[in-house]
């Protein structure tokens, strides 16, 4: 209901005609009651503090892995859970948000759960700076895993030197998905592998009827676009001084505005039912051949999969539009402090489950990205993700995604100016080029 | 005096729910505004550094202009809707009953479906647009209309209620004043102008209020239907609070947003409180 009646039409039904004597009383135990809650009210079952009578090690872990072929993925990390003697309690929540939201508001509660997964980056930092997070070298004897990832996730999950979460998987954001019928109608004989090819092509799938490029009109997605062509234009060097140095003489130069300029160019070749559009419609587009381009995190290749595309004879994948740089992010588990030693007991065991390769495998295996260590197989994988594997773990190819460097409230100015910029064509890229150097200078 | 305790007794569970739910969280929420509390609710003490901050964010600035075009074009058109469709049943409209049903429908329907419904109505590919060709349909993919495309998405939803108000009042109104202009030859259009509407000014306050407290705390309808977008073109400060409490991890900046808010409808109610006395009721 949008209008809420009682309260316009009457207030004086709400206020009390004269003191009465159990205000006084009332305001005590509100002002107690608010000081002592400090945060939302916990709910769900303390699976942790339940199972002091198990024999079970029970753990319950918040994640936003919902879908169909996400919870079969996660499933593969439960059932190695269960398999070791630990009961896995699954505490779902659809919308990544969702379930940031909840975990938080069950550690601000007293109520952590056993785990909870975020992705790697500063969103980790005031929850392990409030000493919230137990230290991952805390719950496992292991101690050479560090170094079997690639090194900017390690530092990206590390406070003082110090593991705060376990990674999982790396993702890769800035696959460019090409439908090669779309291609092949309007006479483009190959994937385009430079901006003259690419504009050549798209222009072509234009004039032939089809819409040249897949987007969804959501902040993130206009975002994951926009660094998709920056990674190109800029390079590894460029990227890094832009969203790890935050180094305002380069977003200020003349790179940095032809990626903007570039970008700009894009907005032609969205179909005017995009804002708004959720990814995997967008997705759907390409896979129907009704689009050329589609430009997305690995995940969109589950949706290939689902649809029996072959790789190289429906789609082509290529990492950024040259095929040379892999910009990586990654879902990691964060272990809130527990209250009871067995609890910690349930909580060791779940990062020693997760740090195990075959697990982190077969995890990847099921849900399309890569595992994060280094010393997992990825032989089995989509051939796509095999051949993102190389760039993506090697360090001279692959950089890190914004999540990784910059705080959640710096990230989704980013993603305002971004997308400000893609809905105002009258925005020229010095402005843009401006503003984004102004939120990335102010940011603490 | 043992009336009095009884009395009181009566009152202390709703009291005490509203001094700690409403007023309490409302303390709490204006103490974090003055704090640097980012995923949690703790912080330093930093003044007036996040109401700064808050003023210098483009993506706030344009949610207030767009919440000021929103509630403009949301509240006249409402108002003008309503009062018409009132004034048109109070003609003694044949199954006046039946058409004031199908009026006030809408407003039984939630803001979320009447979001999704025109999203769908206003959708380039698949809505009027593609019924009637190229009509300028496309608001929703323009960052200059798509506010307004919301707001007539708000209207149709309320109007009904404002109708039901206006209805009522006019409805209440001696019949011997239309006859007595109906005697004297005075135009029907004059009738209500001049003295019909009039009379009913308290309603006509009473419908205004309601809506801009509707416009001042609109949200569901926007998450359904546009999501702030294109661009931040119908970003919302509701919108900019629930972004920065849950997902950008500033609970300081949320506050001091929500505080905002809390001022703006504080400001309403005494306008309103001030008009109900103007109008003498």
């Amino acid at each position: 209901m949008a209008i809420d009646c009682q309260l316009a039409i009457g207030p004086e039904v709400a206020r009390p005609a004269r003191p009465h004597p159990v205000a006084p009383v009332a305001v005590a135990a509100a002002l107690a009651a608010v000081l002592a809650a400090c945060g939302p009210a916990p709910h769900a079952t303390d699976a942790a503090g339940k199972s002091a009578n198990d024999a079970a090690l029970s753990a319950d872990v918040v994640h936003s892995w919902t879908s169909g072929g996400e919870l079969k993925a996660i499933a593969a990390v439960a059932d190695a859970f269960n398999a070791r003697g630990g009961a896995w309690h699954d505490a779902a929540v659809a919308g990544f948000d969702n379930a940031g939201a909840l975990g938080i508001n069950r550690m601000v509660g007293g109520e952590p759960p056993s785990a909870m997964a975020f992705v790697a980056g500063p969103a980790l930092n005031d929850l392990a700076d409030r000493g919230m997070l137990t230290p991952i070298g805390e719950l496992t004897g292991q101690r050479d895993w560090p170094s079997r990832l690639p090194p900017a996730l390690t530092a990206a999950v590390s406070r003082g030197g110090q593991p705060m979460a376990v990674p999982l998987n790396l993702h890769e954001q800035s696959l460019f998905f090409w439908s090669r019928a779309v291609l092949a109608k309007a006479g483009v004989a190959h994937v385009p592998a430079n901006w003259p090819e690419f504009f050549a092509a798209l222009d072509a799938v234009q004039a032939q009827g089809a819409i040249p490029l897949a987007l969804g009109g959501q902040a993130w997605q206009e975002s994951t676009l926009f660094n998709a062509v920056l990674g190109t234009v800029l390079g590894k060097s460029g990227y890094e001084k832009v969203y790890v140095s935050r180094d305002p003489v380069t977003i200020l130069g003349p790179s940095f505005r032809q990626a903007v300029e570039i970008f700009g160019r894009l907005r032609r070749y969205v179909d005017a039912n995009a804002p708004g559009r959720n990814w995997n419609d967008a997705t759907q587009l390409v896979i129907a051949d009704r689009a050329a381009l589609l430009v997305m995190g690995d995940w969109a290749l589950s949706e290939f999969t689902l649809a029996a595309k072959a790789p190289e004879v429906d789609f082509s994948c290529r990492v950024g539009l040259h095929d040379d740089l892999a910009i990586v992010g990654s879902d990691v588990m964060a272990f809130p402090r527990a209250r009871t030693e067995t609890a910690r007991r349930a909580q060791h065991l779940l990062a020693e489950v997760m740090l195990d390769p075959q697990v982190q495998h077969e995890f990847a295996r099921r849900l399309g990205p890569l595992p994060a260590r280094l010393d997992a197989p990825v032989d089995d994988l989509h051939p796509c993700m095999r051949h993102a594997a190389g760039l993506m773990r090697g360090a001279a190819t692959a950089v890190p995604t914004p999540y990784m460097t910059l705080p959640p409230d710096v990230l989704g100015e980013i993603d305002d100016v971004i997308g400000e910029f893609w809905s105002d064509p009258s925005m020229s890229s010095e402005t843009m080029a401006r503003r984004f150097a102004d939120v990335l200078r102010t940011a603490t | 005096m043992r009336e009095r305790l009884v009395e009181g007794l009566f009152i202390a569970p709703a009291l005490v729910l509203t001094l700690v739910v409403f007023v309490g969280t409302m303390v709490w929420t204006v103490g974090l505004s003055f704090t640097s509390s980012r995923a949690l609710p703790i912080g330093h003490w930093v003044g007036a550094a996040q109401y700064v901050r808050l003023w210098h964010n483009t993506r706030w600035t344009a949610s207030v202009e767009d919440l000021a075009g929103y509630a403009f074009a949301y509240v006249l058109l409402s108002l003008v809707v309503g009062v018409l469709l009132a004034v048109l049943l109070d003609r003694q409209a044949r199954f006046e009953s039946a058409w004031r049903t199908v009026f006030f429908y809408p407003y039984a329907v939630s803001m979320v479906v009447a979001g999704l419904v025109w999203q769908w109505l206003l959708n380039p590919v698949v809505g009027l647009q593609s019924l009637f060709g190229d009509t300028g349909f496309a608001w929703l993919s323009n960052p200059r209309l798509a506010i307004y495309a919301v707001a007539l998405a708000g209207s149709w939803q309320s109007a009904g209620l404002v109708m039901v108000i206006v209805l009522a009042a006019l409805k209440g109104i001696d019949p011997e004043i239309r006859r007595a202009a109906a005697l004297d030859g005075i135009p029907v259009w004059r009738t209500y102008v001049s003295l019909l509407l009039p009379q009913v000014r308290g309603a006509l306050v009473a419908a205004t209020l309601l809506l801009a407290m509707a416009a001042a705390r609109v949200y569901d309808l926007v998450v359904a239907m546009t999501n702030g977008g294109p661009g931040n073109a119908t970003e919302l400060p509701a919108k900019f609070v629930m972004a920065y409490l849950f997902v950008r991890q500033n609970v300081g900046l949320a506050s001091a947003a929500a505080t905002m808010l809390l001022l703006a409808v504080a400001l309403l109610l005494t306008i309103a409180w001030a008009a109900r006395r103007a109008v003498g009721r």
